[in-house]
């Protein structure tokens, strides 16, 4: 990779976490993580500029931004994707995104795996998504994301996931009851900013350059008058 | 001379604009949410928050470009951002953005109260205006009398104890089954009303600056229950005559009591018509010069927020990019 020519910056905050890294091509050269408080707007922008400044680099030398676009938490997945979409604005340099629940199973699963990843919804539901990983530590969707009480996440994954899924995300007590089935649950609990940037590489390399007025946010949910409205009036959300 | 970039995403409007000098306008893009809300009677906190991620970064574009500038922010010497009051999920997309931009371009960011923004607006267009002032601020959120010694010392006179005025609009239009907004429907429908036909009661009229609308509204509600034939537009005309009449008479009256050099009015109510007319009567009347902002400037926009954040830094300094938004932040008294 051309080492010294490529800076990513992760942003990702689609849990109660907030969590940057920069990545220069060849490696995470620095990377925080604040999993408590859920103080996104005050703690992420001065984290990148505490960043920057620990490994003596500007912000104007990020040559690309990567970002989480959910699902997860919306007040933490708005902060964080307007301030990629503000600062890679601003530089003039791509905006990548990528799923919350795709880059915990690149954390918590192994090639040839299978990993089911489960973030807390609220109101009792979980976002959910099954994937496998390939050999080279890229992931295929076997159940793609959507948001479901957790009863019938529990359904999902004894239909999709054999006793030796592993299961990761913040929302794995909420499958305790599965505890007996053999599930192993030891992946991490929120997504990392250092898998984002690894996540997004390869499409940086590839040549693709996504304007940031063009990527969306993924929430899986109407908000709640919509949802109202269309029942009200008889059309689907 | 300083170059402010202002950012507005408190309510339902994506907004940004470059001013020079807290006066000088050299562009102001407002986005409107207006459409994605008609249907719900209101704003949907959600849909606004969501909307507001969509359109901020072409909105600062767009403002970026017809000042003249571009992304790198060169000439841009501070950003400002709304703070508060607000919703919540709408302010943190301004907060995030101008936090952005800031670290970006190497500036100061500053946090701007969003009730001072309309105060200060009328400066905007009149920046020798002569103090003091008194100002009406009207709004769906607010209903204030501030007498301004400068632009940057004031005293809050009174609010409402209930409803903001602009609220009573909406919520009488909507159970006169009129669309949302109900400010500019129920203005346009009052001019074919007769004002004198239904005598609603003013409440407080004659003490002190506070203000109560829910009991107009209430009886706006049973007088067309009593009367289900009753003309739209006499009922439009009579109640908006109510609102219109409280605010002037406590205008007046708080403007003779502080020896006000001048009288303006600001927020989304200040664009109705017959509060505009029987403000310039006032100011006539007083012998007093009448500020009443273009009604671009009355709504919610950046440039205000830009221009506030001009008077503000040398009192208040830099906000720290640690900074939350303040979803209930007041004005101070
Ligand atoms: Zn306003």
């Amino acid at each position: 990779m051309v080492g010294d020519t490529v800076l990513i910056l992760a942003i990702e905050t689609a849990t109660t976490a907030v969590a940057v890294a920069l990545h220069d091509g060849d490696s995470v050269v620095a990377e925080l993580t604040v999993a408590q408080g859920r103080r996104h707007a005050e703690t992420l922008v001065p984290a990148i500029g505490f960043l920057c400044a620990q490994v003596q680099c500007s912000v104007s030398d990020v040559t690309a931004v990567a970002v989480d676009v959910g699902p997860g938490l919306f007040t933490g997945l708005r902060v964080g994707v307007t301030t990629a979409k503000t600062v890679a604005m601003a530089l003039g340099v791509p905006l990548f995104g990528e799923m919350s629940l795709s880059l915990l199973a690149r954390q918590g699963g192994r090639p040839g795996e299978r990993v089911a990843a489960v973030i807390d919804a609220r109101r009792n539901e979980l976002y959910v998504a099954v994937y496998d990983l390939d050999s080279s530590g890229g992931v295929v969707e076997v159940l793609a994301p959507m948001v479901a009480p957790a009863d019938m996440v529990r359904g999902a994954l004894d239909q999709w996931c054999p006793a030796d899924t592993i299961v990761v995300g913040d929302a794995v007590e909420q499958l305790e009851a599965f505890a007996g089935s053999g599930w192993c649950h030891l992946g991490p609990r929120y997504p990392s900013a250092a898998t984002l940037a690894a996540a997004v590489l390869p499409r940086m390399c590839a040549g693709a350059n996504p304007h940031p007025n063009d990527l969306e946010l993924v929430y899986l949910r109407a908000p709640d008058a919509q949802i109202t409205w269309s029942n009200r009036h008889g059309v689907a959300t | 001379m300083t170059v402010v970039l202002g950012i507005e995403t408190s309510c339902d409007e994506t907004a940004a604009a470059v001013v020079l000098d807290g006066r000088e306008v050299r562009s102001s893009v407002v986005s409107s949410q207006i459409d994605l809300h008609a249907r719900y009677g209101g704003v949907v906190p959600e849909i606004a928050g969501r909307a507001h991620v969509s359109l901020i970064t072409p909105v600062i574009t767009e403002a970026l470009e017809l000042a003249g500038m571009n992304h790198t922010g060169a000439g841009i010497d501070l950003v400002a951002a709304t703070i508060g009051p607000g919703l919540i999920g709408s302010l943190l997309v301004g907060v995030s953005a101008a936090k952005a931009l800031a670290l970006v371009w190497g500036v100061p960011f500053i946090g701007v109260n969003h009730l001072e923004a309309h105060l200060l607006s009328p400066f905007l267009e009149n920046p020798d205006l002569e103090l003091p002032l008194v100002t009406l601020l009207v709004s769906g959120g607010h209903t204030l009398i501030v007498h301004m010694e400068s632009a940057t010392s004031y005293t809050v006179l009174g609010s409402t104890i209930d409803d903001a005025a602009g609220e009573a609009f909406d919520k009488v239009a909507r159970y006169l089954g009129l669309p949302y907004p109900g400010g500019p429907v129920i203005d346009a429908l009052a001019l074919t009303g007769d004002p004198e036909s239904i005598r609603f009661p003013r409440a407080m009229r004659n003490e002190g600056y506070d203000f109560s609308f829910s009991g107009l509204k209430t009886s706006v509600v049973n007088h067309v229950r009593k009367h289900p034939d009753v003309d739209s537009a006499d009922v439009a005309a009579s109640f908006q005559e109510a609102v219109v009449d409280v605010l002037v008479e406590k205008l007046g009256r708080a403007a003779i009591q502080v020896r006000a050099r001048g009288i303006a009015i600001g927020g989304g109510v200040a664009a109705n018509s017959a509060l505009r007319e029987r403000v310039a009567a006032l100011g006539r009347r007083m012998d007093v010069p009448t500020y009443l902002p273009e009604r671009a400037m009355c709504t919610d926009n950046a440039a205000m927020v830009a221009g506030a954040a001009w008077w503000r830094h040398p009192v208040d300094g830099d906000t720290g990019l640690d900074a939350p938004a303040w979803p209930s932040l007041r004005l101070r008294r």
